[in-house]
């Protein structure tokens, strides 16, 4: 069986008035939770609050998994995540 | 045959009647009122409710904000959870359901942290974006809402009228998107108490918010006993292994747009991160049987439940979403596995 957790590429996107990061992009196991992805975004993007965003529209359960937003609503790989420090796409 | 509309417009009227008593801790003379009997839509959410029983209690209250939030038996319910929903994962066939109501000291490391109505507000309309990608691959419909076509839709909920609903300018169906496949939108909750009772939502239930596609590989309309053949085994990897032990729960509920709280396991749970969803395709095959008209997972029934009633295993799961979403266009079920 081994690790089938597939792995994810998270490429965080400014929106607003957001901070720009200088790493945009990184890879997450498929079976961590989207908390994951916020909190990392949290640290690099140094924000004590955070507003994300999957299609540039709604958010997500923080407790789903990851693999299950990639299957979703990500594609090539990839999983498109915005952010803002207010409330955007109200 | 009935009609769907039969089936609609009840599920919007249904109601639970509620019996609220006020945390004493919360009041701040000798007597602590009598309980207030309330009704309440199974399709709104518990603030709505906080709200109105606010005009009784508030004379007691202690001076200082609103915090409000409930619990039953002592577990803290949360606030984005629609009311019927909790009401099927907690009490079943309560009746009344009695529940405790605190507008003070709110438990921030258990739910969500409450930003007032605005925010329950804010977090249904993004659950409606959400369900518009899923059906639509695009939240277009809800954003071209008017903030009057939102207040009316928002109303609709707080007052059970399906029509009102229906008269906003709002259609979101599932159709193709794309290369993808047709999908609805479901919330699964799947309630596996260790000991046949609750003790903590977070532990005792799992979670899962999802798109479900409506057609199986011949192209033929997916049952629901197709789709929880398929969810119930990577939601739950654990259930067969270890007999009653207690599962790693996912917590209750999907979270508002801000990520300031983020959701721990509570501290009974030890970590939950190593738990991979997946199982072995052989371990899958045998975790579901199906047999005759029961559904065994791991040797326990299932019993699902749509707007509190237990549905057909036969039935298309795109029928139970057109008939019985929610006001976010989600259709909820309640997966109960009966105590072995």
């Amino acid at each position: 069986m081994g690790d089938k957790a597939q792995q994810v590429i998270v490429w965080l996107r400014p929106t607003g008035d957001a901070p720009i990061l200088k790493q945009q992009k990184f890879k997450i196991s498929g079976a961590e939770k989207f908390s994951k992805i916020v909190d990392t975004l949290r640290k690099k993007a140094n924000l004590d609050q955070v507003f994300v965003y999957l299609k540039e529209s709604f958010c997500p359960s923080l407790d789903e998994r990851v693999a299950v937003l990639y299957e979703a609503y990500g594609s090539n790989g990839q999983l498109v995540v915005n952010y803002a420090n207010t409330p955007a796409w109200g | 045959m009935i009609s769907d509309r039969a089936i609609r417009d009840p599920n919007w009227q249904a109601q639970v009647p509620l019996r609220l008593t006020l945390a004493s801790n919360d009041v701040t003379v000798h007597r602590v009122p009598d309980p207030l009997y309330i009704l309440a839509f199974r399709l709104g959410y518990l603030p709505t409710v906080a709200e109105k029983a606010l005009e009784v209690f508030q004379d007691v209250l202690p001076p200082g904000e609103h915090t409000p939030w409930f619990e039953y038996k002592r577990i803290p319910l949360p606030w984005q959870v629609p009311i019927g929903v909790l009401y099927d994962i907690l009490a079943k066939e309560e009746m009344p359901w009695r529940l405790t109501v605190h507008y003070r000291s709110f438990p921030e490391d258990i739910l969500l942290r409450w930003d007032g109505m605005e925010g329950l507000k804010a977090h249904h309309f993004s659950s409606m974006k959400e369900a518009a990608c899923i059906c639509e691959g695009r939240a277009k419909p809800v954003m071209d809402l008017s903030s009057r076509d939102k207040d009316s839709l928002w109303e609709a909920i707080d007052k059970g009228d399906a029509e009102q609903f229906w008269s906003a300018n709002l259609r979101i169906r599932p159709g193709p998107r794309g290369e993808r496949p047709t999908c609805i939108p479901l919330r699964l909750y799947v309630v596996h108490p260790a000991e046949g009772f609750i003790a903590s939502l977070r532990n005792d239930t799992s979670f899962t918010s999802r798109p479900v596609e409506i057609a199986d590989s011949r192209g033929e309309a997916r049952t629901l006993a197709g789709v929880l053949e398929d969810l119930l085994p990577a939601l739950c990897p654990n259930q067969g292994s270890t007999g009653s032990s207690p599962q790693r729960g996912r917590s209750v509920g999907p979270s508002r747009p801000t990520a300031d709280h983020s959701e721990q396991p509570d501290e009974h749970t030890g970590s939950g991160e190593a738990d991979a969803p997946e199982v072995g395709e052989d371990h899958q095959s045998k975790a579901v049987e199906r047999s005759q008209s029961k559904l065994l997972f791991h040797g326990r029934q299932v019993e699902a439940l749509v707007a509190g009633v237990p549905v057909s295993l036969d039935a298309p799961i795109v029928w139970l979403h057109a008939t019985l979403h929610h006001p976010d266009f989600f259709l909820y079920m309640v997966v109960h596995l009966q105590h072995a």
